[in-house]
């Protein structure tokens, strides 16, 4: 009997509960996608890198996903307390009738229970599917080759969802009961005609908050402009403060005052039912202006982690190729007080037959008295100016002339032949200094280094003299080889090309140079080494980016469905109480199509509120973004900005005509 | 011909066969331009479903309805909604306010539904504002006036249209006695002034001695009718009050 009568309730205001059960199946759905990515059937396969990569999602997928239920958590409660006040008087209703307090709560503890399953299997069961589409764009985010592809449900993450929205769900039905047990029957019954009270503020103090807000963002979105993410990790956070405290300062503000800005436009304002619609927006804003400040924030959040990810993503992967000229490079860096000299000796020591990997070429990289600052101060520009800056500790480096002959030799290059008294500059960063290098050639004509003055030959190469991380070598002279011999020793690098066999020379490599990477082998054999395979330089680029948009994408997605969430279940409670004013409108001569355009443009400002300033929020973030992002190689902003679009007019805008429909059900 | 409403022979069945209520039992009357009629009767006579038929928001079963011309019996849809925007001013017992609205607004909107021309509407605010003497509470919203002014900004809102008659149901129902007077001041002075044309309906015989016509309903039918004609208003309540006691019912309200 108990039990029909929760079923029943479900049953009848599943059309209410849509939105609310929407968001629950959508929640568990992508909570379940993104945690059963690292078990499917394309992750197998992998690289010891690669492996590596996606050992370090999974955990950093834990850790979020900690955080995801936290949001989650407060989103369902949130959702739920709406639901609750919509049925304060239903609730009051069987009080009356007898039932007592502890029924009434397992009569909803019943309720969430039903929805909670039915969400569940729902989520799941969407997430089972969503999840192979998803595993297919990471294993191609992640740049892995998959032969084989089969349907995989992951055990771990189901349990993990069912546990983690179990516990969510329990605590909602701890906090019902709390709810309850604390209403008093007199409120529950004349819960309807409650009026909430309007504030008023005066317009003047209205205006000069919204000045003091606009400011306040003006000098936020400034100091980020000018000084970029990099600068100091405080002054970045200041600017996230200050900017948040902006918002809301915005939206407090703008309730009181965007109005009288409207009303002086009496063809906006005297048109149709405006004056309506512009009061009842008016009278909410006026409330709850805080979600409308955490919703903005968390749209901003959602928008600029898309678009930067994506344009990230691409302009990590470019100059890949470039940077990666030989299969691999083991280096040496050269220290004063140790036994081992050369990368020979390194390798003797180690055991490593380098030689027997194929085709291979030493050399030796040297530190010349040039600092790179002063040099390039004068040429900067918007891409080179953050690196130029920190150039105080950098120098020119060089290689002899025979080395640089044999190691174009060996990438099939035609070396540039130079005369005596020239040097020749190379740099495998050209990308980010491309222009500032030409305007150095076109203005420095002769380069002085070591006490000995030399003559520039054309202009910068692009020309990488070993594979290692993108863009580490900025400057590197040819100099003469006697020229070479006196000057401070800095790598000493072995060039591989592969005879065959990748795979098993790949993975010793990467073994040992992350274990060098680690400290490791300075500890046990007393020196370090530097380089990387080229399949190692692809995978981090791919797989560092490929990391950041993926936990960026689980976010933003989460983000954007609690804020869609959030704006349409507002919406949806108040539209019963709305119905009254909706029923005056029509006693006094409002046409249904007028009706339901009052209603359309009420919900569309509402959620679009929110939206614009996000919007704004990110044009200033994605630019301050970019500017870091161009000293990896500048990324393609369009494209990932059309992206990020499509994505949010999806899920923003689904929510939007589902809370239109639901709003014109209840006014009907 | 100067009619203004013109009922001719309406019924109103309520129920389906075998169970069948007449509400309204064959009415005809006609109300000329700038005439103050009330209409009066006990609970149950009719009264409230004669003001939804004329207004439009509900059907007769038979006869015939015309305002200013136009059978409203025949309207449907979209030129019933246009009908009812245009040409008629509803007063509601319970003002139906928009409480999130200013007074202004409140009467704006009346025009704003029309889409009248932005230009004019403050001015034709102001006007009605000014005749119903609201003047001073057009920047408040209803929950800060008294329940008279909120009255007075409705029939505002009613009048400002200019529509071709004004039914007002019950005005004076929630307000307190000197309120209601201040309201029936107003509309007396609309009926002189404006030749503002006023269908009342009420059971409250002090409400109604301020009209200049009064027809009694009882049990769907039209009982009495009473003219003022050049009695004094306390004359023509006299005479009221003789006619609801020989209706019988509702005395409750009078002593």
């Amino acid at each position: 009997m108990f039990f029909k009568l929760s079923l029943r309730n479900v049953k009848r205001s599943f059309k209410d509960y849509f939105i609310y059960f929407l968001t629950l199946t959508f929640a568990v759905c992508i909570f379940y996608s993104f945690n059963s990515v690292a078990d499917q059937e394309a992750m197998q396969d992998l690289s010891a890198s690669q492996s590596d990569m996606i050992k370090t999602l999974k955990q950093l997928l834990s850790f979020v996903s900690i955080f995801v239920s936290v949001i989650l958590g407060f989103l369902i409660i949130f959702a739920n307390n709406f639901l609750i006040k919509r049925r304060k008087k239903e609730l009051g209703l069987y009080m009356t009738l007898g039932m007592g307090k502890y029924k009434i709560s397992r009569l909803l503890v019943t309720e969430t229970l039903v929805v909670g399953i039915l969400s569940l299997a729902a989520g799941l069961a969407a997430g089972v599917f969503i999840s192979q589409g998803l595993s297919l764009l990471t294993a191609s985010m992640f740049d892995v080759d998959f032969t084989g592809y089969a349907f995989v449900f992951s055990n771990d993450a189901m349990l993990k969802t069912v546990l983690y929205f179990g516990i969510i769900y329990l605590l909602v039905m701890v906090f019902n009961s709390i709810v309850i047990s604390r209403y008093k029957l007199i409120d529950l019954l004349t819960a309807a005609r409650k009026n909430e009270q309007l504030k008023v503020r005066k317009t003047a103090v209205s205006v000069m908050l919204f000045i003091l807000s606009l400011l306040i963002l003006g000098i936020a979105y400034g100091v980020m402009l000018k000084y970029g993410l990099m600068e100091s990790t405080a002054l970045v956070w200041t600017c996230v403060g200050l900017g948040s405290f902006g918002t809301l300062l915005f939206f407090m503000s703008l309730s009181g005052f965007a109005l009288n800005i409207i009303q002086q436009s009496k063809n906006i304002y005297f048109k149709d039912i405006n004056i309506f619609v512009l009061r009842q927006i008016n009278s909410k804003v006026n409330t709850t202006f805080l979600s409308m400040t955490i919703i903005c924030l968390m749209l901003f959040f959602t928008i600029g982690v898309l678009s930067s990810g994506f344009s990230l993503k691409d302009a990590m992967n470019r100059d890949l190729e470039a940077a990666t000229p030989f299969d691999a490079s083991v280096g040496l860096f050269i220290e004063e007080n140790s036994s081992i000299k050369d990368i020979r000796q390194a390798e003797q020591k180690l055991g490593l037959d380098l030689d027997s990997y194929g085709e291979t070429h030493r050399f030796t990289r040297y530190q010349t008295d040039q600092s790179l600052k002063p040099l390039l101060l004068p040429y900067k520009d918007k891409s080179s100016e953050p690196l130029v800056d920190h150039f105080d500790q950098t120098y020119v480096t060089a290689i002899a002339r025979s080395d640089y002959e044999a190691i174009a030799a060996m990438q099939g290059k035609k070396p540039v032949k130079t005369k005596d008294n020239e040097v020749l500059l190379l740099s495998s960063a050209g990308s980010t200094f491309k222009d500032t290098f030409k305007r150095f050639t076109r203005e420095t004509k002769t380069i002085k280094l070591n006490g000995q003055t030399y003559s520039i030959a054309g202009n910068v190469i692009d020309f990488a003299s070993s594979t290692d991380f993108k863009g580490l070598e900025f400057l590197t002279a040819v100099v003469p080889d006697q020229a070479a011999v006196s000057m401070k020793p800095l790598h000493s690098i072995t060039n591989i090309q592969y005879d065959g066999g990748e795979r098993a020379k790949n993975d010793y490599l990467y073994k040992l140079l992350s274990a060098s990477m680690r400290g490791q082998l300075q500890k046990e054999q007393g020196f370090t080494l530097s380089g990387a395979t080229k399949t190692m330089v692809h995978e981090t680029y791919t797989g560092a980016s490929a990391i950041t948009v993926f936990i960026g994408i689980y976010l933003g997605i989460i983000f954007l469905i609690s804020s869609a969430a959030v704006l349409a279940l507002q919406q949806l409670s108040e539209a019963s109480d709305n119905a009254e004013r909706y029923t005056v409108l029509k006693k006094i001569g409002v046409t249904k199509k007028g009706i339901n355009k009052a209603i359309f443009r009420q919900i569309f400002i509402y959620f679009m509120m929110p939206l614009s300033l996000a919007i704004l929020h990110s044009i200033f973030g994605v630019q301050v973004v970019n500017k870091e992002i161009m000293v990896a190689g500048g990324g393609n902003v369009l494209l990932s900005s059309l992206l990020t679009g499509l994505i949010i007019i999806t899920v923003y805008g689904g929510y939007f005509l589902a809370t239109y429909s639901g709003y014109k059900r209840i006014v009907k | 011909m100067d009619s203004v409403l013109r009922v001719e022979q309406i019924e109103k069945y309520f129920g389906n066969k075998g169970n069948v209520t007449k509400a309204i039992d064959n009415i005809s009357f006609s109300i000329e331009k700038g005439e103050f009629v009330g209409i009066m009767g006990p609970s149950g006579s009719g009264k409230t479903t004669l003001l939804n038929c004329i207004s439009t928001i509900d059907h007769v079963t038979t006869g015939n309805i015309q305002i200013n011309g136009t059978d409203i019996t025949q309207l449907k849809g979209g030129r019933l909604e246009k009908f009812r925007r245009d040409e008629l001013g509803f007063i509601f017992q319970d003002f139906n306010l928009l409480d999130t609205l200013t007074g202004f607004e409140n009467i704006a909107i009346a025009l704003t539904i029309q889409g009248r021309n932005p230009s004019e509407i403050t001015q034709l605010v102001e006007k009605a504002a000014a005749k119903l003497e609201i003047t001073s509470v057009l920047n408040k919203f209803p929950y800060q006036m008294s329940g008279g002014q909120k009255q007075r900004v409705a029939s505002a809102r009613a009048i400002v249209t200019n529509p071709s008659i004004i039914l007002a149901d019950e005005p004076t129902g929630a307000l307190d006695s000197k309120s209601s007077r201040l309201l029936l001041d107003a509309f007396e002075k609309l009926n002189d002034e404006m030749q503002a044309t006023i269908l009342m309906v009420t059971h409250d015989a002090f409400t109604a001695s301020y009209a200049k016509r009064i027809l009694f309903i009882k049990d769907g039918k039209v009982f009495n009718e009473l003219i003022r004609g050049t009695d004094s208003r306390k004359e023509f309540f006299s005479r009221i009050i003789e006619v609801v006691t020989l209706l019988g019912g509702d005395t409750n309200n009078v002593f």
